[in-house]
C-alpha cells in the first residue's frame, strides 16, 4: 500500500470529520461525529455526577 | 451535519495527492479491498486514524485514541462533576492557590477531587448557627422574667404582716424567717429585760425613801418621847412616814405614776407590817454601794429632821409634812444617784441588745445579698441585684427575682445582645473557621474546623446578585459553576467570543484549560450559578446552538 496515499487519506478524513462533516467512502462506510449531551451518572463510588458532553466518532459500515 | 459524498471526498483527495481522480479512485478502491481483506484475518490498524476489524461479518472501526480527542476537542479534559458541590467565595487569592496547589498535588488535573469534593468540609454557616445564640438568650430570658419574687427580707416585718409572700419560698425563705424570728426574740428579751429593771428601781426607790421617812420618823420619837412610848408611836409614825412617803413618791414618779403609785402602795403594805424598819431591813447591796450611804449625808439629812422637829414639835403633822418634804428633797437627789448606780447594767443590757440587733440585721443582709452560700437574691436595690445576679443562663430556676429589678435584667438582656450582634455582624468577611465562636454565645459544636476551605466565604454570604446569566462576573467567587459554550485552543479566539456574549448582555469569561496530551484550551462561558442545578435551568433557556451544544462546568480559574 503506498505510504503517501495511507498518510493524505489519515489527513483529509480526520480533518473532515473533526469538522463535524460525516464523510462517506464507498467499500467502505461512512465517518461522522456524534454530539453526547452532558448527563447525570454515578462513580465508581456512588456519588451522583453530572458527566460531561462528548463528540465521538462514529462509522457506520457500508451495507452489503 | 454537512455531508461528504465519495465524490467529494475524491477530489479533495486527488488535490491533495496531487494525481487525477481516476487515479485517486483507483488507489481508494485497492485500499478498500485491502482494509477489509485484511480485517477478515484480523484487525487492520492504521496509524492516526484506528483500527478495523470484521465483527458479525461487519466492517467495524475503533478511533485512535489522538482521532477521539482532535474530534472531541470541545470536551477534552472534562471530568464528571459531583453534583450539588458548595460554592463559596474568596477572600484571598493566596489561599485561593494554596487550595489549587494542595489539589494538584492530589492528582487531579482539574483540581476536583475524586469522591468527596474538598468542599464538603466546607460547613455552610447558615442562620442556623446564629438561631443558637439567640435560644441560649432565650435561656437567659426564661428564669429571670418567669419567676415572681419575694417580698424583700426585711427584720421589721410581723410574721403574720405577709403571710402569703412567705409561703410562695421555699428552703431559703424559712431560713430566712429564723433569723427573722431570732432577731424579734432577742428583742422582745431586751425590752423585757429593759421593763423588769426600771420596776426593780422603781421599787428599790420607793423602799429606800420609805426606809428613810421610817429612820426619821423613829429618831423623831425617840428624841420626843420615852422609850416605853416609842414602841408603839414608832409603828403609828412610821405608817403616817410612809403615807407620806407615798405622796411624796408618787410626785416624784414622773415617768410612770400609776406604776409608782402601786409600788408606793405595796411598799406601804410592806412598811405598815408590825414589823420595825431598820437598816436591817434593806438590802446591803443597796446601801452599801449607793451615795446615800455615805454618814455625812445622813447625818445631815437627821440634822435638817432634827432642826424641822425642834421648830414644830407641837405640830407634829406639819413637821412630819415638813420632814416628808425635806425627806424628799433628799430622796430626790438620792433616788437619782440610784438609778445611776443601776444605769452600767442597763447600758450593758442595752449595748448587748443593740449588739445582738446588729449581728441579727448583718447575718441577715449577708444572708440577704447571696453573701452566704445557698441564700437568694432577693434584693430589690436594682444595683445590688445586678451585682448579685449570676447570668441568666446559670440562674437556677427557682431563683425568684424582683419586679423591680426588672429593668435592670433587661439591661443586661440589652447588653447581651449588644455583644451578641457584633459576633454576627461585625467580621462578615471573615471566614468561617475563625468565625469567633458562633461562639460565646454560640456552643463549640457550631464551630467549624480551621480547614484550607478558611478562604473561603459560605454561600449564604454572597449577595443574591452575584449569580446568574446577565450581569457582571464576580471574580471573588470560587470555583462557581458556568456554562461553557466554546473551546478554542487560542486566547484571542476566546477573548472575542467572550467580549461578543459580554455585549450581547451575559456575564461572560473565559478561562484556560489543559488538557490530559498536553495541550491547552481556552474555554468561553457564561453565568455563574451557586448550584448546578440552577446552571441547567439557565441553559435550558439559551438559543441554538447553545441550547444543544452547551456544558455545565466549574470556573476554577478567571481570566489569567
Amino acid at each position: 500500500m503506498d505510504n503517501k496515499f495511507n498518510d493524505t487519506f489519515r489527513e483529509v478524513l480526520r480533518s473532515l470529520v473533526t469538522e463535524g462533516k460525516s464523510v462517506s467512502i464507498s467499500g467502505l462506510g461512512t465517518f461522522k461525529t456524534v454530539h453526547e449531551k452532558q448527563h447525570e451518572a454515578e462513580n465508581e463510588e456512588g456519588h451522583k455526577v453530572l458527566m460531561p458532553p462528548k463528540d465521538t466518532i462514529e462509522f457506520i459500515a457500508e451495507g452489503k | 451535519m454537512e455531508r461528504v459524498s465519495h465524490v467529494k471526498f475524491v477530489e479533495i483527495l486527488s488535490d491533495k495527492l496531487g494525481i487525477s481522480e481516476e487515479e485517486t479512485v483507483k488507489k481508494l478502491t485497492e485500499f478498500t479491498i485491502q482494509v477489509k481483506k485484511k480485517a477478515a484475518a484480523g484487525d487492520v490498524v492504521i496509524d492516526g486514524l484506528g483500527t478495523f476489524s470484521l465483527v458479525d461479518n461487519k466492517l467495524a472501526f475503533s478511533p485512535d485514541e489522538s482521532f477521539e480527542l482532535e474530534v472531541n476537542h470541545s470536551y477534552a479534559g472534562m471530568l464528571p462533576v459531583t453534583i450539588d458541590e458548595p460554592v463559596a467565595v474568596k477572600s484571598e487569592p493566596d489561599k485561593a492557590a494554596k487550595k489549587e496547589a494542595e489539589e494538584a498535588a492530589e492528582g487531579t488535573p482539574t483540581g476536583v477531587k475524586k469522591g468527596k469534593s474538598t468542599t464538603d468540609d466546607l460547613e455552610p454557616v447558615t442562620d442556623d448557627a446564629f438561631e443558637e445564640e439567640e435560644f441560649v438568650d432565650v435561656i437567659g430570658e426564661q428564669d429571670p422574667f418567669e419567676i415572681e419574687d419575694e417580698e424583700p427580707f426585711d427584720l421589721d416585718d410581723d410574721d403574720s404582716a405577709k403571710p402569703t409572700d412567705k409561703k410562695k419560698t421555699g428552703k431559703p425563705e424559712i431560713e430566712a424567717e429564723t433569723a427573722a424570728d431570732k432577731a424579734r426574740l432577742a428583742a422582745t428579751a431586751e425590752e423585757d429585760k429593759k421593763k423588769r429593771q426600771k420596776e426593780e428601781e422603781s421599787e428599790e426607790a420607793e423602799a429606800l425613801v420609805a426606809a428613810v421617812l421610817a429612820k426619821k420618823t423613829a429618831e423623831e420619837e425617840t428624841t420626843t418621847k420615852t422609850p416605853s412610848e416609842t414602841g408603839e408611836t414608832t409603828s403609828d409614825e412610821a405608817s403616817k412616814s410612809a403615807a407620806d412617803a407615798d405622796e411624796k413618791s408618787g410626785k416624784a414618779a414622773a415617768a410612770k405614776p400609776s406604776d409608782t403609785e402601786k409600788k408606793a402602795d405595796d411598799t406601804t403594805e410592806q412598811e405598815s407590817t408590825p414589823e420595825p424598819v431598820s437598816d436591817d431591813g434593806i438590802k446591803p447591796e443597796w446601801v452599801e454601794s449607793s451615795d446615800i450611804a455615805k454618814p455625812g449625808d445622813r447625818s445631815q439629812g437627821n440634822e435638817d429632821a432634827d432642826s424641822a422637829d425642834k421648830t414644830s414639835d407641837p405640830k407634829k403633822a406639819k413637821a412630819g409634812k415638813t420632814a416628808t418634804a425635806d425627806s424628799d428633797k433628799k430622796a430626790k437627789p438620792k433616788e437619782i444617784p440610784a438609778y445611776d448606780r443601776n444605769r452600767p447594767d442597763s447600758n450593758t443590757g442595752t449595748i448587748v441588745a443593740i449588739l445582738l440587733a446588729a449581728l441579727v440585721i448583718i447575718v441577715a443582709a449577708l444572708y440577704f445579698f447571696g453573701f452566704i452560700p445557698g441564700a437568694p437574691s432577693t434584693a430589690t436595690d436594682p444595683v445590688i441585684t445586678e451585682q448579685q445576679a449570676p447570668p441568666a443562663a446559670e440562674q437556677p430556676a427557682d431563683v425568684p427575682v424582683p419586679a423591680e429589678a426588672t429593668p435592670d435584667l433587661s439591661e443586661r438582656e440589652v447588653l447581651a445582645r449588644e455583644e451578641a450582634v457584633p459576633d454576627v455582624t461585625a467580621q462578615p468577611d471573615q471566614p468561617t473557621g475563625d468565625r469567633p465562636s458562633d461562639v460565646a454565645i454560640t456552643p463549640p459544636a457550631t464551630e467549624t474546623a480551621q480547614t484550607p476551605q478558611t478562604a473561603m466565604q459560605p454561600l449564604s454570604a454572597v449577595a443574591a446578585s452575584a449569580f446568574g446569566l446577565r450581569g457582571g462576573m464576580d471574580t471573588s467567587i470560587m470555583r462557581p459553576y458556568t456554562i461553557v459554550l466554546h473551546s478554542l485552543d487560542n486566547r484571542a479566539d476566546a477573548e472575542r467570543e467572550a467580549g461578543a456574549l459580554n455585549r450581547a448582555g451575559f456575564r461572560s469569561t473565559y478561562f484556560q484549560v489543559q488538557l490530559p496530551t498536553g495541550e491547552r484550551r481556552w474555554r468561553v462561558s457564561i453565568g455563574q450559578f451557586a448550584s448546578i442545578s440552577t446552571a441547567v435551568e439557565a441553559s435550558q433557556g439559551l438559543p441554538e446552538p447553545y441550547l444543544s451544544n452547551n456544558f455545565i462546568s466549574r470556573i476554577e480559574s478567571y481570566n489569567p
